[in-house]
């Protein structure tokens, strides 16, 4: 008997000593800032950071998050601006909930490989994050912090970009920086104190923006990149205005030996189900099944050109945002190390694009 | 009615399926996914026959009586047998709780005071190690389930971002085939399960069980590497914990945060895993003590405190190499002793070791 | 106390008397049997002198057989009569202590040292009702009395084969309760009946006065949060484990029989199971699973992932949760184990509380807890959504609520005060204690650890029943099955 009050004290001493010691509990959600979007700027001679931190008033009977406030942060270190920033309230800043890293302006024409580079890394932040360019300052967020829907738009842009996204984002994870910088395509933000929106994809190759791509081009970059498999669009042919969807929108890639060497035949498939044409002076109609055909070659063929436009502005020297090379490496190693050395690769004619699209 | 303790092969097997596994799980962040996914996949096939036909030896060897009594404290060596082994499961399990707990650290953002975390796995570790063999590996029966589940929402959570065009081509196959080979190669302490259990189930069978464990486990591995490549790219070669990265960006429909789950499950394996090679340790340990500690579980807890401090000095590499060196001089011995007795035609010492909750 | 009979009825009348004392309910009556001087002896209560007279003494009197010496009239009253009387006599006081006490009536004869004893049971006993429990939507009414013999009654109506057996012997030293083994001889396994019988026979009880009395010395000792051995009020569900070789205990006084061996996965059937689509019952299976799960993890998940990882949340719950814990003047650790506690005061006060006024104690607890606390800013609203939640879900699987409610809280001490890491050590721990319990030689977790192929026709999902009646399911099967994995592997 004797030996078991001593087990049970013994038991009981150890619990207390573990509850007493362990220094536990957690922090509690009220004293944590939880971080919504980073804003990321480079002014020319120090980075500006801003922690968009999304709070809600003390209720019991549960409420949605109502106000926005940004805490800013200023270095020539991108992760000392990070803490300055986190420092200037005195919560524990909490970024699991981060899905949004905004460069602005100046970090968007000329520090976006360093600042990917930071967010890449795996304590910095979450590699799910989507990362958009815009042509906000930081005193532009300000201004925008301040206004009483902000918070409510900053939601509203998660939950249709990353949920429902009529755009498909780009995340940290695929745009990693090489030793020629980044290569890829960014969404750029559009961002007002009342709505947000995606309105063209930049290509940035060496880490520089190259191009900007909007309307038709941004939906067949995003196609290349694959993060699109339906085309929206709006065309003029034979006088008339054609509005048409292709659906199952796929590029098919194959490499063949040509005279001059390897060459990448790119082949737009899909389908068009729906279509409205209309002239300025006659009701919107189907076209008949004649004039359907010669319809559906214009379609491809201008689609083709304009994919071959977009495919152009993304292979060339300075970099290889949608990774065509990977398919020449694979169809020859040797012809490819030899060719990337050389700088024979990356030339125009090595790629033929091709549409062929049914319109039913 | 007395419960006859039956430890089945399938059931071992399953139990040191899931600890190697742990290994592709949690990372020892000694490199993330630098070496590329097809020299990793001809590696893993390599690695995997060497340590199979390493192994089979002592497998053959330990389904002999003899080996009874060498477990038993009997017979000439049998002491040299058992301290090589306990070595083994002490760095094997100093390692494996250094390992789960650094993962945790890294993982989480709150963190763990060191000494409560391994005062908790240690607790958790030794009532496994006392309740006994058999009930531990029924636990990796369910755990085995929810290993499967993780690999599958990862799988699917990410086949979306999957991309051919992340395949790195090989440039020198040969060399990184053979660099891999010699980063990834070791020998870990559950592997002698096969032969410390071996002859209270089936012995003869327990070469083949063995195989099918170790060709499971390069499958698994092979799969993750492909994984990891196909959905991270060059990304993947930047990450310490290329998994955890994959667990965190993969979502499945509006559940985009199922990292958690993931995390809980490879926690869960890695405390199984110390679990495991706590009991073989208390196991090897009771004929060393003298007959009134025998019974005394939590003293097991000294050899492993002392290969956690070991692991957390020890730099990984060469904690992997004294490991497999443990491991290789332990394994030998118990075949270099069995082949002398028979040899020397020794009287055998027949005995059956019924499995007791330690 | 062996003491015999003696042939005088005199010494025989005292020696009772001594042993009962001054008791009121002890009748006696001196009567001339054919001209032999007897007594009567009963409990008022038990027994019923009416039916002693319309059996015994009303056919006497018309009798015109008179034997000539009192062990004459004693053979002649046992072997010579159409008289129902126990076929075995009582030859001791300690027999005769008994059968007075099973309600039966003696009949002590002057000069014999046998006693007859007569069927003359009129006891009040609960009828034979629905249970208060086990609850069906279809399938039968019927429940177990507190009366051993009624119970055994129900059993043997269901279970018509001559396989059935059933054996009595008695536990409690103070109490001598009467306790029922009910199998069949041709589906149980011989050693578990050993096993019981040998533990049954070793009672170390001072007093027997429910079925649950017995459960701590069937299994084997040491701590574990679930038992191997299950219970039902149900005289169709006790038929159904008998018919799948189990061994069912029944206890004179109570209601509950004890079904042993019992599984882990036994706890989510129901006898509605079987009688509703296979699909549907399937569906309601895997709803208590989940019921299970969220009971026993989802209050400590909410605070861990509160505490330490709110990432987990999903953004608008977050902040809910953010607004509400600002609000609230308890952290939710103490707040969630404060509702869960005043929870179960609430359970026990509605449990304990005469009918009329239990209902008013759910009306006050609603009005006080979901209501006026919330808007007063001491409780939270998604901590008493939680707690409610969880309470509701334990309410699904009634048999493991004992282990569900204190796992629930000792999850919330682990997950409130080490987070994760507690979470997952009490996790583990708990599988590991799981699984190490052992139900008569059957691992209680069978068939998921260890797995048994042909068991999952009935555990998760129910198949349906041209399936399950192909090969039904037989305790004994399981350690055969086991030895030809092993020998397999």
């Amino acid at each position: 008997m004797l030996w078991q009050h001593k087990r049970a004290a013994a038991v009981i001493l150890a619990a207390f000593l573990l509850l007493s010691l362990s220094g536990c509990g957690g922090v509690p959600l009220g004293r944590r800032a939880i971080v919504k979007a980073i804003f990321v700027d480079w002014t020319g001679s120090r980075f500006e950071t801003g922690l968009l931190v999304l709070d809600s008033a003390p209720s019991a009977d549960a409420e949605q998050a109502s106000s926005a406030s940004l805490y800013c942060g200023a270095a020539q270190e991108l992760s000392a601006a990070v803490v300055q920033a986190e420092q200037q309230q005195d919560r524990t800043p909490f970024y699991g909930q981060n899905q949004l890293l905004i460069l602005g302006k100046g970090a968007a024409e000329s520090k976006a490989d360093a600042v990917l580079q930071y967010f890449g890394t795996e304590q910095a932040g979450r590699p799910g994050m989507a990362v958009f360019v815009s042509e906000m300052t930081t005193d532009t967020m300000k201004e925008l912090t301040q206004a009483d829907s902000f918070a409510s738009t900053i939601l509203q842009l998660e939950k249709e970009i990353l949920e429902q996204p009529a755009v498909e984002p780009v995340m940290v994870y695929e745009l990693p920086v090489g030793e020629d910088g980044v290569n890829g395509c960014i969404p750029r933000l559009a961002l007002t104190d009342a709505d947000a929106s995606l309105d063209a994809l930049v290509l940035y190759a060496g880490s520089e923006p190259q191009t900007v791509w909007e309307g038709q081009e941004m939906q067949l970059a995003q196609l290349m990149a694959g993060h699109a498999n339906r085309l929206n669009c709006l065309r003029e042919y034979d006088g008339r205005t054609v509005r048409f969807t292709v659906d199952s929108a796929h590029i098919q890639r194959q490499v063949e030996r040509g005279e001059d060497g390897p060459c990448l035949h790119l082949v737009l498939t899909g389908t068009v189900r729906w279509l409205s044409a209309s002239r300025a002076d006659q009701q919107p109609g189907i076209s008949q099944t004649g004039s359907r055909q010669s319809l559906s070659q214009q379609i491809s063929q201008t689609l083709a050109a304009d994919l071959q436009a977009v495919v152009q502005d993304a292979w060339n020297e300075k970099g290889d945002a949608f990774r065509l090379g990977w398919w020449f490496a694979v169809w020859d190693t040797v012809w490819y190390n030899r060719a990337l050395q050389d700088g024979t690769l990356r030339q125009p004619e090595r790629i033929e694009v091709e549409a062929q699209i049914a319109v039913l | 009615m007395p419960h006859k303790t039956t430890v089945s092969l399938r059931q071992l097997g399953c139990g040191v399926f899931l600890c190697l596994i742990c290994e592709s799980l949690i990372r020892p962040m000694a490199g993330g996914a630098a070496l590329p996914a097809y020299s990793r996949v001809m590696a893993g096939v390599l690695c995997g026959f060497a340590v199979w036909f390493l192994l089979r030896w002592f497998c053959r060897a330990a389904g002999r009586e003899e080996f009874v009594a060498l477990l038993s404290g009997r017979g000439r060596g049998s002491r040299l047998t058992l301290l090589l082994l306990a070595v083994s499961f002490s760095l094997g399990t100093g390692r494996s709780l250094e390992q789960t707990e650094t993962f945790y650290r890294y993982v989480s953002a709150e963190g763990l005071a060191l000494g409560v975390f391994l005062l908790l796995a240690l607790a958790v570790c030794l009532y496994a190690a006392k309740i006994g063999l058999e009930s531990l590996l029924r636990t990796g029966s369910i755990l085995f389930a929810l290993f499967a589940l993780s690999a599958l929402l990862l799988a699917a959570g990410n086949a979306p971002a999957m991309r051919l065009e992340h395949l790195q081509i090989p440039q020198e196959p040969v060399r990184d085939i053979l660099e891999s080979c010699v980063k990834g190669f070791h020998l870990t302490p559950e592997l002698l399960f096969f032969g410390l259990y071996a002859h209270t189930a089936c012995p003869s069978k327990s070469e083949g069980i063995l195989a099918r464990v170790l060709a499971g486990a390069v499958a698994v591995d092979i799969l993750l590497a492909c994984l990891t490549e196909l959905v991270l790219g060059p990304f993947g070669a930047m990450q310490i914990q290329p998994l955890h990265t994959l667990a965190r960006i993969g979502g499945i429909s509006v559940f985009r945060r199922i990292d958690a789950i993931h995390v809980a499950i490879w926690l869960l394996i890695s405390l199984f895993r110390t679990a495991l090679l706590c009991a073989g340790l208390s196991k090897v340990l009771r004929p060393l003590l003298p007959e009134r500690l025998r019974e005394m579980t939590w003293l097991t807890a000294l050899p492993v405190l002392a290969g956690c401090w070991f692991a957390y000095l020890c730099p990984i590499g060469q904690l992997l190499w004294l490991q497999t060196i443990a491991v290789m001089a332990s394994a030998f011995t118990v075949v270099f002793l069995l082949w002398l007795s028979k040899k020397k035609g020794e009287n055998r010492c027949s005995g059956n070791i019924n499995e007791q909750p330690l | 106390m062996e003491q015999p009979l003696s042939t005088s009825l005199l010494e025989n009348k005292l020696a009772l008397r001594g042993l009962f004392g001054q008791s009121v309910d002890f009748y006696t009556k001196d009567v001339r049997i054919c001209g032999h001087a007897c007594c009567i002896c009963m409990f008022e209560g038990l027994s019923s002198i009416e039916r002693l007279w319309i059996m015994m003494l009303d056919s006497l009197a018309h009798e015109e057989i008179q034997p000539q010496t009192p062990q004459a009239l004693f053979d002649y009253l046992l072997k010579g009569t159409d008289i129902p009387l126990e076929t075995r006599s009582a030859v001791c006081l300690s027999d005769v202590q008994a059968q007075l006490t099973a309600g039966t009536s003696v009949i002590l004869i002057d000069g014999v040292t046998q006693a007859i004893v007569m069927s003359t049971q009129a006891m009040q006993f609960r009828s034979v009702g629905e249970p208060s429990g086990e609850g069906n939507v279809r399938g039968s009414r019927e429940g177990f009395t507190e009366l051993l013999r009624i119970n055994f009654s129900l059993i043997r109506r269901l279970v018509r084969s001559d396989g059935l057996r059933i054996e009595t012997m008695t536990g409690g030293a103070r109490t001598q309760t009467e306790i029922g083994l009910c199998y069949d001889a041709h589906l149980c396994p011989p050693e578990l009946l050993r096993h019981v019988r040998s533990r049954l026979q070793d009672l170390p009880l001072p007093f027997l006065l429910d079925s649950s009395y017995l459960t701590p010395f069937l299994g084997r000792g040491g701590f574990h949060f679930f038992s191997g051995t299950g219970y039902t009020e149900r005289p169709s569900c006790a038929a159904a484990k008998i018919c799948e070789g189990k061994v069912v205990v029944l206890v004179n006084g109570s209601p509950f029989a004890l079904v042993l061996p019992w599984l882990f996965y036994e706890n989510f059937q129901s006898m509605d199971d079987y009688s509703t689509k296979a699909y549907f019952a399937s569906f309601v299976r895997m709803l208590k699973y989940a019921a299970f799960l969220i009971a026993v993890l989802l209050p400590g998940a909410f605070v861990s992932a509160a505490g330490f990882t709110p990432e987990l949340l999903p953004p608008e719950l977050l902040y809910k949760v953010a607004a509400a814990e600002r609000a609230t003047p308890l952290p939710l650790f103490l707040e969630m184990l404060f509702v869960n506690f005043l929870l179960e005061i609430i359970r026990e006060a509605g449990l304990r509380l005469p009918r009329p006024v239990g209902h008013s104690v759910s009306l006050v607890a609603a009005l006080i807890i979901g209501d006026a606390a919330v808007k007063a800013g001491i409780l939270s609203t998604p901590v008493v959504i939680v707690a409610a939640m969880t309470a509701i879900c334990t309410f699904v699987v009634p048999s493991l609520y004992e282990p569900v409610t204190i796992l629930r809280i000792l999850f919330i001490l682990a997950g409130g005060i080490l987070g994760p890491a507690g979470m997952l050590a009490m996790f583990f721990w708990l599988l590991l204690d799981i699984c190490a319990v052992n139900s008569y030689g059957v691992p209680f977790m069978t068939p998921f650890a260890p797995v048994q192929r042909g068991m999952w026709k009935d555990v998760l999902v129910r198949m349906q029943w041209r399936s399950l009646s192909r090969r039904p399911f037989e305790i004994a099967r399981i350690d055969s099955q086991r030895k030809e994995e092993n020998d397999a592997s």
